[in-house]
């Protein structure tokens, strides 16, 4: 990590969408694929950062399209996707239906 | 409507049985995502942005009861029990399991169904007049020759990589509903002073981030030569569209550099080789088709119209939709019915599976078995008797989808936008909701008169809104939603493209500034009767700008007006 890096803080994790069922997961601590963002392991160097993608991309069966995501570390949510578009996808699908109001058929 | 015949059925059954091979492959770590992805969107299986989302194909928005059943069936068994009907005629599934699509495939090819070319650089879905055969004013109904289209287009080995994505619409009206001048290829059925009928050929329109409308290359083909001439068109495009920019890779962007004088010479040069081969559509071949879309057999007496009035004068709900949402027949005693898909507590052209079968029943009752999807995602039951519109409507309403908005505020058509697409900049759903919301007293909605309202979450322009009076566009600036307002958009006969009106809005700022372009129209129309894009074309943005961007609105800056 150069100075730069370091004073702008940026915090990246690894997300990806599940092969079986296309839903969002992020790279977890044990090095498993979590649902919940809450559970990602998260890095400050770039370096480490793409070495991570790289090791992703090599568990394709099992996910696709990996990338590095850009966070914050919000007081209160913890781990806080920068953009509109990955708070939403992390939200996951129970929060779309919710803000959608469907109920069962 | 068409019926499948043993060679479709093989072809949809071998579609599936080899996509399912193709699942098993990927979900066992055979093949890569990046082997996969062509694969799977040759089948219409998007990955979006909670799930994956297969695009199921609906020919020129036809359907049967039973597919529509089919459809609920799918929907219900596979995914969460509702579909989404999109701006093409088709239908969207938002939640499957990769695992689940070869049965739903399979499940489909059983009513004769599928999910070819619903994705990919080839030749999509062929859309038409949601009242193609039934309306009063058409020279020609356009469907036959949208099945032959469809026919010659289905894994054209020639045009299964095009530089981009490829799409038709055809209309035999003299009015123009299929928005013929915002498609690749638009064909229009006209009729020559001689009475011949042949199509004149537009080429090159079309929305997206580089707005443009079709020309004319050809003012009448014979029908004869309908196949020959659009083999000749896709050609001169697969041979010089760019392929080295997606961005400029559609067909509008060759027509608009060469000129169209220029690209007719080449197609006709090209045409010049073909015309005569083995495309040549026979008369006999024409009347073939023709007999799978033979009108229906209508009782000619029109049973309780008396009822239907006295039904009026009783129940307010009942003729405000009688008077919105019933659309002229061709064949006196008959109406078609439009069943909006706005304004019932979901998204825009969202249907729950029990509703499908709801609908999926009346077609069968009282409409021969038939109905249709709208490009403005409602459904259309095109031959209803005059003397069922109220027990049609009162079913309707039991499944919450009795309102009387067709071609007004609430009728608006959005994208799924961020919600569920993962390349949308912005979300469409709220702002549609918002205004949705604003505009649910329905006398309110009837005094604005007709209105559409278009919004897209991004400038794939899924939600068409360069055409729509109103235009919504979602953009994301710095990470946040913002939505530029467009105004003046038309589909059809004079089409226009929106003009953007100024400076973007947020989120909590739109659904405001639409509520005051709409009180602006009703203060500066010059009557009643003025609709709202007849009164923007004579007073132009000014009037809406200054309302808009006066002192105390907010306007929140993203770049240059």
């Amino acid at each position: 990590m150069n100075d730069s890096e370091s004073d702008q803080m940026n915090v990246f994790l690894i997300t990806a969408s599940r092969t079986r069922d296309g839903q969002p997961v992020y790279l977890a601590r044990d090095f498993a694929w979590a649902t919940d963002i809450r559970a990602a392991l998260w890095t400050l160097d770039t370096g480490e950062r793409d070495e991570l993608v790289g090791w992703a991309r090599r568990q394709e069966a099992d996910v696709c399209d990996p990338y590095a995501l850009m966070v914050e570390l919000h007081p209160s949510d913890g781990l806080r996707p920068l953009t509109t578009r990955e708070r939403i996808r992390s939200a996951g699908s129970a929060a779309t239906l919710d803000a959608l109001r469907y109920g069962p058929d | 409507m068409y019926v499948y015949d043993a060679f479709d059925h093989a072809l949809v059954r071998q579609r599936a049985a080899q996509f399912r091979d193709q699942v098993v492959r990927r979900l066992e770590g055979e093949m890569t995502e990046g082997e996969f992805k062509p694969l799977r969107l040759q089948n219409g299986l998007y990955m979006q942005l909670h799930s994956y989302m297969l695009r199921i194909a609906i020919p020129y928005g036809q359907l049967s009861g039973a597919q529509l059943r089919a459809l609920a069936s799918v929907a219900r068994r596979y995914d969460r029990g509702y579909g989404h009907f999109t701006t093409r005629q088709n239908m969207q599934l938002n939640w499957v399991d990769l695992e689940d699509v070869p049965p739903i495939l399979d499940e489909l090819a059983l009513a004769s169904m599928h999910a070819i070319q619903s994705s990919g650089n080839c030749i999509r879905n062929i859309t038409t007049d949601a009242f193609a055969g039934v309306c009063p004013d058409e020279i020609e109904d356009p469907r036959p020759y949208c099945e032959l289209l469809r026919q010659w287009s289905t894994f054209h080995p020639e045009f299964t990589f095009l530089p981009r994505k490829f799409k038709f619409a055809v209309t035999g009206a003299r009015t123009d509903r299929a928005a013929i001048a915002l498609h690749d290829i638009g064909l229009r059925m006209v009729q020559a002073d001689d009475g011949a009928v042949g199509f004149e050929v537009n080429v090159g329109g079309g929305m997206g981030r580089t707005p443009m409308l079709a020309q004319v290359i050809r003012a009448f083909l014979p029908k004869p030569h309908l196949l020959s001439y659009m083999e000749a068109v896709l050609r001169i495009y697969n041979r010089f569209g760019r392929r080295d920019d997606k961005y400029k890779a559609r067909i509008k962007i060759l027509v608009d550099a060469l000129g169209a004088q220029e690209f007719a010479r080449l197609v006709e040069a090209e045409w010049a080789h073909s015309r005569g081969g083995g495309l040549l559509l026979e008369d006999a071949a024409i009347d073939r088709m023709k007999v799978s879309f033979a009108a229906p057999a209508y009782e000619p007496i029109a049973h309780g119209q008396l009822g239907i009035e006295a039904a009026r004068l009783i129940n307010p709900a009942f003729a405000r939709w009688a008077q919105t949402n019933v659309v002229a027949h061709r064949v006196g005693g008959y109406r078609s019915v439009v069943i909006s898909l706005k304004g019932h507590g979901l998204p825009p052209g969202d249907l729950r599976a029990a509703q499908m079968e709801t609908v999926a029943d009346l077609a069968d009752r009282f409409s021969f078995g038939r109905l249709v999807v709208t490009h403005r995602q409602n459904l259309v039951l095109p031959d209803v008797q005059v003397g069922a519109l109220f027990e049609v409507w009162s079913a309707l309403d039991d499944a919450g989808l009795g309102r009387g908005n067709y071609n007004h505020v609430q009728d608006l058509v959005a994208c799924p936008g961020l919600d569920y697409c993962a390349l949308a900049s912005a979300r469409s759903l709220n702002i549609a909701e918002g205004i949705q919301d604003r505009f649910s007293d329905l006398d309110r909605s009837l005094d604005l008169g007709a209105v559409q309202i278009n919004i897209s979450g991004c400038v794939n322009a899924c939600g068409h809104h360069h055409v729509g009076h109103i235009g919504v566009l979602g953009v994301d600036k710095r990470g946040s939603e913002f939505y530029q307002l467009m105004l003046g958009g038309r589909r059809g006969d004079g089409a226009a493209l929106a003009r953007i009106v100024g400076r973007a809005f947020d989120a909590e700022s739109i659904v405001d500034a639409v509520c005051t372009v709409l009180r602006t129209y009703a203060r500066v129309r010059s009557s009643a009767a003025e609709v709202f894009i007849e009164t923007v074309a004579r007073v132009g943005l000014g009037p809406f700008q200054r309302a808009l961007y006066g002192a105390g609105t907010q306007a929140v800056a993203l770049g240059r007006p």
